[in-house]
């Protein structure tokens, strides 16, 4: 290294001064620094291209594999939508108490008991369409008849309320509206009876 | 300010700033790149049960087909055309069937049917009506009114008069 003298020119000496002012060091190390750095910065930025490289036809391939799958699965839109429909509509299905196994339920009653017939079935089904989970809502009415000759209408017609109670399912509820009373020499004792279930 | 401070604050603002700058943007590479990576691990394992849900569908398609149409039978945007085929051996019977006013309501979410007849047994009346409803799962008797038309304790069966209303849901268009 040529060293510069007091023989210099001034300007020579200014241009020359980095070689002993700290900052214009410091800012050669600084400058230094960001290069080295931006070496890292370049293996950095390849190791990741490479890596998104690598993973690039992965994702291509998942890609159409999803969109395939889609293209397939769209062939059975209707079906699935069938199901669907179904399966929102399950309660309804599952909690259904048919009116005829309830009506199936009062006719054993009555053959059990020889001496009570039927003459009158009213049945109404309070369901509500609108709701999603509504549940039978059951109000039977029986108008029937005790033949006079079995002896107390009354106890026939309790033992006839019992019966029904076990052949219709749990919770039905069976309530005498009106009862056996003998009135005149009529050979039949007409009653009625009010049966109140809501499916389970 | 020497101008040798000024240069050294600037090359130490810029130099810092440009690194910075460059390590957050590769820092937001890498995230992003980890975040594909978990998006095909994520993707992979959807699709693959998606797949053998597929697969597994498939197989049971015939019988999935079956049962929803039995299960949806009565579900339709149209009242149900009054047959046999449709009302079964309440139709053979000689029930009167006829589909209510009402239901010509859009807002209605059932159609209704009135059933009558007066010359139909029960034996043989009941029976006619527990088909109907297994044929319809979603079909429901709103109303059932049996009456002896016989004095009670009759020795033979004679007919009864009967008076019903079914309904089934309405489907969606």
């Amino acid at each position: 290294m040529v060293a510069y003298g007091i023989f210099t020119s001034l300007r020579e000496q200014n241009r020359q001064r980095y070689r002993g002012d700290k900052f214009y060091r410091g800012t050669f190390t600084i400058l230094i620094i960001v290069l080295v750095a931006q070496l890292f910065v370049v293996a950095a930025a390849a190791a990741l291209f490479v890596a998104e490289k690598r993973i690039e036809p992965e994702t291509r391939a998942i890609e159409s594999r999803r969109k395939q799958l889609a293209s397939e699965e769209e062939r059975y839109a209707p079906l699935l939508q069938k199901l669907r429909i179904l399966t929102s509509l399950r309660p309804l299905i599952v909690n259904r108490t048919p009116s005829s196994r309830l009506i199936s339920n009062i006719e054993e009653a009555f053959s059990a008991n020889e001496q009570v017939g039927l003459i009158e079935l009213k049945l109404s089904n309070r369901f509500d369409p609108n709701d999603p989970n509504s549940k039978d809502d059951f109000t039977i009415l029986i108008t029937g008849a005790i033949k006079l000759a079995g002896g107390n209408p009354t106890a026939v017609l309790t033992d006839f309320t019992k019966t029904l109670e076990e052949k219709l399912p749990k919770g039905a509820n069976v309530g005498i509206v009106r009862n056996a009373v003998v009135q005149g020499a009529e050979a039949f004792v007409p009653f009625d009876l009010r049966i109140h279930y809501v499916s389970k | 300010m020497r101008s040798s401070l000024a240069a050294f604050l600037s090359f130490l603002v810029v130099g810092l700033t440009f690194v910075a700058l460059e390590a957050v943007f590769l820092a937001a590479r890498f995230e992003q790149l980890e975040a594909r990576i978990l998006q095909n691990s994520e993707m992979t394992f959807s699709l693959a049960k998606r797949e053998t849900a597929l697969q597994s569908f498939k197989l049971n398609k015939d019988a999935f087909e079956n049962k929803a149409t039995l299960l949806l039978s009565g579900y339709t945007p149209e009242p149900i055309a009054i047959g046999p085929d449709t009302f079964g051996d309440l139709f053979s019977l000689g029930v009167q069937i006829s589909p209510q006013e009402e239901s010509a309501n859009k807002g209605a979410k059932i159609w209704t049917y009135k059933l009558t007849s007066t010359t139909i047994e029960f034996h043989r009346l009941m029976p006619a009506i527990a088909a109907l409803e297994n044929q319809y799962p979603l079909g429901r008797f709103l109303e059932i009114d049996l009456k002896s038309k016989g004095p009670p304790f009759a020795l033979s069966p004679g007919p009864i008069a009967f008076t019903g209303i079914f309904s089934t849901l309405r489907g969606r268009q």
